[in-house]
């Protein structure tokens, strides 16, 4: 198993503030995102409903990120920001 | 012999300037620590002090005014004080009394530097008073903090916090060595004594001093009110060094300076000011909220002090500081009562029913918004899932605060950053005005690792005690929550 060395800050939506995460460079953008809600909803977000589909994207961009686009694959700098949003 | 009155020898008294012989002016006063605008020392000799105080007066005053506050102790029975005190106030002495004794002990170089490096005899003379008040302030809020330290660890902080890297000293040395301890003695003075003093001491020691009288904590108000009577008069260095700024053409430079430090220090003083009087003060107790007594002292009354010099509102103002004297704050609080271990005092959360509807009705739509996110807090704590009401990630901060970058949680979710790409480091800030002092001067502040820079770096100890052996904070030293969750009782009999 990969150590997560990666870090990457997380803008979940409903979140008061920013966060720091880990992962492992060869993480999906939808295993950043379900780590995230792992360690968010529940904690300091409200439960979302069932059914809720969420969406990364870089800080303030609009265009949504793939699922499957691997993080060593994204051209993420070391503490880039995803907003973390309800699709 | 009669005495002559001070007013027929003072202003010869203090015009201790002379022509140099043994060096060179630049060498006595190099420019880098005396003055870089290169104002005239003739101008300089004109800086004319509002409040004329004689060593023989002060020491007399001060005397006095050390009795009083002293004697307001020795006549109350502080122990049995702290033992009733709600657990909000003891959260509030407990912070205040790890934060601030050792900015007031910084602030005594600051002004002994601008003893030192001053052109004008006049600051010179009333920054020499400065270096006393501030050895005072120090000597009196350890003195009155180690009171309780058979009671509490937290109070152990009022002389360890300095020597440690803990997460929010580092905050504060950042802010502080920025404003008062990095730069020449003109910029300096206009920032410390302006900015943070005329500006914002008002807060902590006028607003928290009525709190604490409303209170009953006579001796802390006592305690304040002495300091802040030190501060009202030495602060007054900061207006005549802006007039003679822009007599000599460098308007532009005291506003920049006034811009950097009003923001610095009004993070730092909503940060910490705004939860004591908004959270940690008793409801009962509490009359006025943080946001009217920051637009009553600084909205209003340091605005005002401001234009009569000639000087703008910051280019801020009205697009991020006024908003955010209902935000940035109450943001905070929630991160400092997650975060609790890692901070000397045992925060509360401050936001039973009863509060909350008082915070609803100061900050209409708190309860759609930093509500939303306790409402998820406090079903935690009902359901006696405590571990989860500490977050597993850590929290990210902003490069130039040292504060959580934070915005509006909830339902009108927004939190936004700005950031900086620079030498192949990525830097974030929780504004644009953070964005913006960064960007004014990046040499000065590049390079610096905050405290999550230097987590991520590897710079904190391997393994889950770490991060808190790196902040020198051993098991003990770390907060718990300061009411052992009663504050969700409220929430409990509501649902039954």
């Amino acid at each position: 198993m990969q150590t997560a060395n990666f870090p990457l800050v997380i803008n979940f939506e409903g979140d008061y503030g920013m966060k720091v995460i880990m992962v492992n460079a060869g993480s999906t953008i939808k295993e950043v995102i379900q780590t995230a809600a792992d360690q968010l909803v529940g904690v300091v977000v409200k439960p979302l409903p069932k059914g809720t589909v969420l969406k990364a994207r870089r800080h303030g961009s609009e265009e949504t990120l793939p699922s499957d686009l691997k993080v060593a694959d994204a051209g993420f700098v070391k503490m880039e920001t995803l907003d973390i949003v309800r699709a | 012999m009669g005495l002559l009155k001070n007013s027929d020898w003072y202003d010869i008294a203090r015009q201790t300037n002379w022509t140099p012989s043994y060096v060179k002016e630049e060498e006595l006063f190099p420019r880098e620590f005396s003055d870089p605008y290169d104002i005239p020392v003739s101008e300089w000799e004109k800086f004319d002090e509002p409040y004329k105080v004689t060593y023989r007066d002060y020491v007399q005053t001060q005397r006095e005014k050390d009795v009083g506050a002293y004697s307001v102790k020795a006549a109350l029975s502080r122990g049995e004080f702290y033992d009733k005190a709600a657990p909000g106030w003891k959260a509030l002495l407990q912070m205040h009394f790890g934060a601030i004794p050792f900015v007031e002990y910084g602030s005594v170089s600051a002004f002994a530097r601008m003893t030192r490096f001053g052109k004008g005899p006049g600051m010179r003379n009333m920054a020499n008073f400065g270096s006393l008040d501030e050895v005072r302030h120090t000597q009196i809020q350890m003195y009155f903090g180690y009171e309780f330290v058979n009671q509490h660890r937290a109070f152990d902080w009022a002389q360890k916090a300095p020597n440690t890297d803990n997460w929010i000293v580092i905050s504060e040395r950042h802010t502080f060595d920025d404003v008062e301890h990095t730069r020449d003695a003109v910029s300096a003075a206009i920032m410390t004594n302006f900015s943070f003093e005329q500006g914002f001491t008002n807060l902590q020691f006028i607003a928290l001093s009525a709190d604490a009288k409303r209170y009953g904590d006579y001796s802390f108000s006592a305690m304040l009110q002495t300091v802040q009577s030190d501060e009202a008069r030495h602060s007054q260095i900061g207006e005549p060094l802006i007039e003679i700024m822009i007599r000599n053409g460098k308007k532009a430079e005291a506003q920049r300076l006034i811009d950097i430090s009003f923001w610095r220090v009004w993070k730092q003083f909503s940060a910490l000011s705004g939860i004591c009087i908004d959270y940690y003060t008793p409801l009962d107790r509490r009359e006025t909220s943080f946001k009217e007594f920051v637009h009553e002292f600084v909205a209003t009354q340091f605005l005002r002090n401001l234009q009569a010099l000639g000087l703008e509102k910051p280019w801020y103002w009205d697009e991020h500081f006024l908003p955010d004297i209902e935000i940035f704050h109450h943001a905070q609080q929630i991160g400092i009562y997650l975060y609790r271990p890692t901070e000397w005092w045992d925060p509360i959360a401050g936001v039973s029913p009863a509060e909350r509807d008082w915070l609803e009705k100061k900050y209409p739509g708190w309860n759609d918004t930093y509500g939303e996110v306790w409402d998820v807090i406090a079903e935690n704590v009902l359901k006696g899932r405590h571990e989860k009401t500490i977050p597993q990630p850590l929290p990210m901060l902003c490069n130039m605060t040292g504060f959580e970058l934070t915005g509006v949680g909830g339902k009108k979710w927004n939190v936004k950053e700005c950031t900086v790409d620079l030498d192949g480091r990525r830097y974030h800030f929780g504004s644009p005005v953070d964005k913006w002092i960064f960007e004014l001067e990046p040499n000065r502040y590049k390079g610096q690792l905050g405290f999550i820079d230097r987590i991520v770096a590897g710079m904190t100890p391997a393994g889950a005690d770490g991060v808190f052996e790196y902040m020198g904070m051993s098991p003990e030293d770390r907060g718990v929550c300061g009411d052992n969750y009663r504050w969700a009782d409220g929430y409990r009999r509501a649902a039954e």
